[in-house]
């Protein structure tokens, strides 16, 4: 049991490491029209998502914590902290989704990384605002809603092609035990 | 059942107070880091950049065999029932190529790199881009060179088209570049190449790929496409480095206070290599001194026409 979850935590790890160099040298890697689109696209963020929907909250909240410093160290915006706040939230709702939702379907994972796309760039956008960050999106306000839009795209079609890597790296006997138990929860609600 | 399985199984059970005590975290942390006279965290961004510049650089490096995976996915995948070996083949030379076109367009922007530092007579570091910006709201770049080739904080870093922005952080064997698009950037400016059609402004970044200039005085001459050059002013940028050209709104715009728009000159989406500019303080100096004296000169010129 205890190897499982040494193993787990180690690929976790491995993950955010993945999602974080993606964020940071993929845009380059690129053509450029490509790679404004990418830029949108939060990587750390579907780790999260994918985690949360794994209902263990204790990894959840803890990979939520990892990712936002990972993304607060590899930023410019000298914000350490905000990152992770939003992440550990939009863990924990995912978390409380997967746990109310059988989310063993492509339909509800798309409402959950779009719900958790929406909660965590809010939050972040609030921060930047509350601390009087200067981000480039916040200037008049009038980019705000694009930027929320963009990035929730982009999430949606990367979470498509990345949750698939994710599900074979942590193997489908998670699935199956998801969907066993989540077919013991409809024959116990009927 | 040791004390972290009892926490787990606590926050199993009642994940509630690990969401407010990570929370809480979280809050005091960006509290802290953005108090007045607080330092902020730099030496997490130092150990966490000299820790991933390497595998960063090797990504980088790599960067002809990644375009190639990604050329050969989309050109092999309809061509399947081919025969394998010819595939492999052709995947083989593809890659080569790609490689080989990569190589030649760094060598052909180091030579125009060295060739513009000669010719404008600077000392600097060469350097590869090997990382962006983790957010996709702030603009910076990671470069492979640090204090250990001599890149210190505040130093401009430019390309052979023009000005990119300026060290914000440095690490041994990395240093962060703070993009001249970012909203925290602000360069001193001027347009117009003698002493009587000169105005003085204030370049800042507006975003992702553009940048607003201010002007000290009028700003009816300035036509579209002019070149913005560092004046100088700021002590950090040496006068005369191309920041890019003006992309004057239309009438109905500027009547509603709209900011002349500056587009620049570097490729800044699609940075390779840059030059880390070695500017003694001197020249900066006189370049102030410079401008000071032309002013008070005009100043002069202006007062005794009346």
């Amino acid at each position: 049991m205890e190897k499982v979850s040494r193993g787990s935590t180690l690929k976790i790890f491995g993950c955010l490491i993945v999602a974080a160099f993606l964020k940071t040298t993929l845009v380059q890697q690129v053509p450029q029209a490509l790679g404004e689109w990418l830029g949108h696209i939060d990587w750390l963020l579907l780790v999260v998502v994918y985690i949360g929907l794994q209902r263990d909250p204790f990894r959840a909240l803890l990979t939520g914590t990892a990712a936002g410093f990972l993304q607060d160290i590899f930023s410019g915006g000298q914000a350490v902290g905000i990152s992770g706040f939003a992440y550990v939230l939009t863990a924990y709702i995912t978390y409380r989704f997967a746990t109310f939702i059988v989310v063993d379907n492509l339909v509800v994972r798309f409402m959950a990384v779009a719900t958790a796309s929406l909660v965590s760039t809010i939050i972040r956008l609030s921060f930047y605002k509350l601390l009087q960050i200067e981000a480039p999106v916040l200037a008049g306000g009038q980019a705000i809603a694009p930027a929320i839009v963009f990035g929730l795209f982009a999430n949606l079609f990367a979470s498509v092609l990345f949750f698939n890597p994710l599900s074979r790296i942590f193997g489908s006997k998670d699935a199956k035990l998801r969907l066993r138990r989540s077919e013991a929860r409809r024959r116990r609600l009927s | 059942m040791s004390l972290t399985d009892k926490a787990k199984d606590k926050a199993k059970r009642n994940p509630t107070w690990l969401l407010g005590i990570l929370l809480a975290t979280h809050v005091i942390i960006a509290s802290i880091n953005r108090a007045p006279g607080q330092p902020d965290m730099s030496i997490l961004r130092v150990v966490a950049i000299t820790l991933t510049s390497p595998f960063q650089s090797g990504l980088s490096h790599g960067s002809g065999w990644l375009s190639g995976i990604w050329y050969n996915y989309f050109s092999m995948r309809d061509a399947r029932q081919e025969n394998v070996i010819l595939k492999e083949e052709q995947a083989k030379l593809q890659r080569l190529l790609i490689e080989e076109r990569d190589r030649v367009k760094q060598l052909e922007q180091l030579n125009s790199l060295t060739g513009w530092q000669k010719e404008h007579n600077y000392q600097g570091v060469t350097a590869r881009v090997v990382g962006h910006d983790a957010n996709e709201w702030f603009n910076t770049i990671i470069i492979d060179k640090g204090t250990a080739s001599g890149v210190k904080k505040n130093q401009p870093v430019v390309t052979a088209e023009g000005l990119v922005g300026r060290v914000v952080l440095t690490t041994l064997f990395s240093a962060q570049v703070l993009l001249i698009t970012d909203q925290r950037h602000g360069i001193g400016a001027l347009i117009g190449q003698t002493v009587e059609n000169r105005i003085l402004g204030v370049v800042k970044g507006r975003g992702r790929s553009y940048c607003d200039i201010s002007f000290f005085s009028t700003s009816d001459k300035i036509e579209n496409g002019e070149a913005v050059i560092t004046s100088g002013q700021d002590g950090i940028y040496p006068k005369g480095l191309l920041i890019g050209r003006v992309i004057k709104p239309d009438e109905e715009a500027l009547a509603l206070g709209q900011l002349y728009g500056v587009d620049p000159a570097a490729p800044l989406g699609k940075l390779e290599i840059v030059s880390v500019l070695d500017v003694p303080l001197e020249q900066i100096r006189q370049a102030i001194d410079e401008i000071d004296n032309e002013e008070k000169k005009l100043e002069k010129t202006l007062e005794r026409n009346r």
